[in-house]
């Protein structure tokens, strides 16, 4: 079964890993512009907490550059980064015993205040919603629902086989569907 | 019947995951289940509200950030590297086999990747700041191709240089010393070698290395080196000496170098324990074992070009000449020769004669109380307390017209 994270072996580290392992800045930026925005919206739907999912992302980011000669196949590069952003966010989850979570933010920008308000209720819904489901669904859902990726990439991710994703991903959505209810029959 | 299996093909579905031979059934069971559409229904409803939950955007500087952590933390994943490759025996060699101290140990000196970097700065500075301060002297430069072998300099950069996965700053660091290294061990003037020292910008590479590492110079512990035959006393003392002397405890590493007075080793010990001395900046010491001695070998420009700097610093009169005028030629000659070394001590300081052979005025001083005279072969060497000696009033005037010569060298 695959794994999702690169097995060691013998080929030769693919250019853009060893030049992320020599610490090139314009890999990095590459790899952060291509993975940053969705690693980050990742972990914070995973932890909720707006600075926590910035934290987290950027130590991922920083142990990839630490472990970029252990990912042999440049294609598992994707598979490897929510690897270790789920690791780290449920870590993160784990050693917040007491803290309040924060409350999530409102989206970027908004064009009107009741615009903005609307926006904040979903949002603070969601991650509500996303609060009451256990691991692994919410990192399920997360990955095949709001990141919309693949059941084969959210298996490799998980470390599980795609079949298993599949059985998560409707009992998250059938959890996540019942703990949205009272905002989609209240406010839409 | 349980609605949840097809509910979860109904989510394959959602997702453009289902099996194209589970369609018939689930359609005709979506057709028949009012609940099944209905849950439907909502699922698409609260995916479309988690998708349009909105999104964060990566901070400014992210990046920045991300490189600046990294940096910070780089070296602790180096050491467990290093660790790792030792133990996969990828760097056994010098580090793991050849680190002998003079006690007895069970083992290999444990050490750190951080460590050893560390040890590798502080030992390329004292190299290179040699190197960029050589006076001219060509037996300088044997000095400095002396540390770079004593330290195995070569094959540390080597190892260092072959650990996957180092930060640039310490691959450009390593690399710098590797050419420099190479262009010295190959024998250049001492005017290129300065050049090259200078230009290794050492201090602001060792800088960049400490700042993206952490690692700290600190100096490279008492060493045996892996040829010295162990079992002879006298060479493991030479050996100690030798490490001594690079890792800066110069006082310890001139008397390790006195007290090898026999064995194979007594030649080149003399000339260390002349360059120990000349580094603490004990000239007249440094000169007795350059001038009386110095084995015949060390006889040559390059050593004549040492004293010749040594003994200008330290205002030494030299065949009653002032250094700075003689040629190096001219020192050697005065070298190849059996030479007698006055040290006069007075309250008004130190002064140092040289004189080619047997002087008149050592003679005539030599059986008289207050006088010390060590001889080698028919060089000698005489320290004089000028306090004491009852010396011929016309000795005591041209000595004195020598010191007051070099009355403001207070060494």
């Amino acid at each position: 079964m695959e794994t999702g994270v690169a097995q060691q072996d013998v080929t030769p580290l693919p250019e853009r890993l060893a030049r992320l392992r020599d610490g090139d800045a314009d890999s990095l930026r590459g790899v952060i512009d291509e993975f940053g925005p969705k690693l980050l919206n990742f972990v914070y739907r995973m932890v909720g907490d707006r600075s926590a999912a910035e934290d987290l992302t950027q130590e991922v980011f920083v142990k990839l550059l630490s472990h970029a000669d252990e990912i042999r196949d440049e294609r598992l590069l994707g598979t490897w980064l929510y690897s270790v952003a789920r690791n780290h966010s449920i870590n993160h989850l784990r050693s917040r015993k007491t803290a309040q979570r924060n409350r999530p933010e409102p989206p970027a920008e908004p064009s009107r205040p009741d615009e903005a308000a609307g926006r904040r209720e979903l949002a603070e819904a969601v991650q509500r919603a996303l609060d009451g489901l256990e691991e692994p669904f919410r990192t399920t859902f997360v990955l095949c629902v709001m990141q919309e990726m693949s059941y084969e990439e959210a298996a490799q991710a998980m470390s599980c086989s795609v079949k298993t994703v599949s059985s998560r991903l409707f009992r998250a959505r059938d959890k996540f569907r019942e703990l949205m209810r009272p905002y989609l029959y209240e406010v839409r | 019947m349980s609605c949840d299996p097809f509910r979860e093909l109904l989510s394959q579905r959602l997702d453009g995951e289902l099996p194209e031979d589970a369609r018939p059934a689930l359609e005709e069971h979506v057709s028949q289940c009012a609940a099944c559409r209905g849950w439907e229904g909502e699922v698409r409803r609260s995916d479309a509200a988690a998708r349009e939950a909105g999104a964060m955007a990566l901070p400014a500087g992210f990046a920045d950030g991300v490189r600046r952590v990294s940096a910070r933390r780089r070296m602790p994943a180096r050491v467990l590297r290093y660790a790792a490759a030792v133990a996969a025996g990828v760097l056994a060699g010098v580090f793991g086999t050849m680190a002998l101290t003079p006690e007895p140990r069970t083992g290999p000196d444990p050490w750190t990747a951080a460590d050893e970097l560390g040890k590798h700065m502080h030992a390329s500075k004292l190299l290179f700041r040699q190197a960029a301060n050589l006076p001219g002297a060509a037996g300088d430069l044997e000095l400095v191709r002396g540390e770079i072998r004593a330290t195995s300099l070569v094959e540390r950069t080597a190892r260092l240089r072959a650990v996957p996965g180092q930060p640039p700053e310490v691959r450009d660091y390593l690399q710098a010393v590797e050419a420099a290294l190479a262009a010295i061990e190959a024998g250049p003037a001492v005017e290129r070698v300065r050049e090259l020292a200078a230009g290794v910008q050492l201090d602001e590479r060792i800088a960049r290395v400490q700042q993206v590492t952490g690692a700290q110079p600190r100096p490279i512990p008492v060493v045996v080196e892996p040829s010295t035959p162990l079992g002879d006393p006298g060479a493991a003392i030479f050996a100690q000496g030798r490490a001594n002397l690079f890792a800066g405890n110069y006082e310890r590493a001139a008397a390790l170098f006195e007290s090898v007075k026999s064995g194979p080793y007594e030649e080149d010990a003399q000339y260390w324990y002349a360059a120990a001395q000349a580094r603490q900046g004990r000239a007249a010491d440094a000169l007795r074992g350059l001038l009386v001695g110095t084995a015949e070998r060390w006889r040559d420009l390059e050593t004549a070009g040492l004293v010749k700097e040594v003994a200008a610093r330290a205002g030494v009169v030299l065949a009653g000449r002032r250094p700075d005028s003689l040629k190096a030629e001219d020192v050697l000659a005065i070298l190849q020769q059996p030479v007698t070394v006055m040290v006069l001590n007075s309250p008004r300081g130190q002064v140092m004669i040289v004189s080619p052979g047997q002087s008149p005025e050592a003679q005539l001083i030599s059986d008289m109380p207050g006088v010390q005279i060590q001889r080698n072969g028919a060089s000698a060497w005489m320290v004089v307390d000028v306090q004491q000696v009852q010396m011929d009033p016309r000795v005591l005037d041209r000595i004195i017209r020598l010191r007051d010569q070099f009355q403001n060298v207070g060494h």
